[in-house]
């Protein structure tokens, strides 16, 4: 599981550097967020756009990592690709998160939030 | 109903999963028949197999709504059919006149009710804290899928639906 973090402008920007968040990666990934989420920072911005496919299963580690965060930090979402935002549309999840259009915008947002 | 249930063709019983996780036993063009392990790798792996085979026919939507029901399908198996312990799965795929027609056979478990699982949907309106992290694969089939139908016999689970192609 291949998880990139950075911190930009008060957000950690962690990019998923895998295709697919599905029940064989979902625990991997929810114990490697935790880990990387260690680092300070105001919001998490978890960036999918290179995600093709996540099932229930990511979905509720997804769901699990925001929970793990609250109530002092907020995971936010960027870049989700046309099957990933199905599932988080069909699952009324997409009124739950922040959801940015693009990682860029997620990182705009970061410095308008900042400045 | 353009199958029936009971013309599922009996499996031999001393089938056996082989080594690799999937194979493939229907011809170029045909109607595809895959028998896999019931583990979560195993399930990716098929779901590329389906996807090599039906995707370059069907809409980005269309193929990946088939793969995300598929995926629920059969990591319900084995979760809750097999219980984690692993097992066989069939998975069959048949084309008709604007659907797929997909059908899942295991010897796993019956469905606890022994129809049709009916869960609440799962609530979103909810403080973060509170948010539900499970329940929402059988409702992304029940969205999905049509003409979804369960049915136990003798030692197996046959879940059936069709996936309409637009």
């Amino acid at each position: 599981m291949n998880l990139y973090a950075e911190a930009r402008a008060g957000a950690l920007h962690v990019q998923v550097g895998e295709a697919r968040i599905d029940a064989a990666v979902a625990i991997r990934f929810k114990d490697k967020m935790r880990e990387i989420a260690l680092q300070p920072s105001d919001r998490v911005v978890l960036d999918l756009s290179r995600v093709t496919f996540v099932d229930s299963s990511g979905l509720g580690a997804i769901v699990a990592v925001m929970k793990s965060l609250a109530p002092a930090r907020r995971l936010e979402l960027a870049g989700l690709t046309p099957n990933v935002a199905k599932v988080f549309r069909l699952t009324r999840m997409d009124s739950v998160f922040v959801i940015h259009p693009a990682p860029e915008a997620a990182a705009g947002a970061a410095v308008r939030h900042g400045g | 109903m353009g199958a029936d249930l009971a013309a599922d063709p009996p499996l031999p019983r001393s089938a056996q999963p082989e080594r690799s996780p999937a194979r493939l036993t229907a011809a170029p063009g045909a109607d595809l028949h895959l028998v896999l392990q019931a583990d979560f790798l195993s399930v990716r792996h098929v779901l590329r197999v389906v996807r090599a085979r039906l995707g370059s026919t069907l809409s980005a939507s269309a193929a990946g709504n088939l793969e995300l029901v598929l995926a629920e399908v059969m990591n319900n198996i084995v979760r809750h059919a097999y219980h984690g312990q692993g097992g066989r799965i069939d998975l069959r795929i048949g084309a008709e006149p604007n659907a797929l027609f997909c059908r899942l056979t295991d010897q796993g478990s019956a469905m606890p009710t022994g129809g049709l699982p009916d869960p609440p949907r799962p609530c979103t309106d909810l403080p973060v804290a509170d948010l539900p992290e499970g329940g929402f694969g059988w409702w992304i089939v029940l969205d999905l899928a049509e003409d979804l139908q369960y049915r136990r016999t003798a030692d197996r689970n046959v879940v059936q639906f069709r996936m309409v192609l637009n």
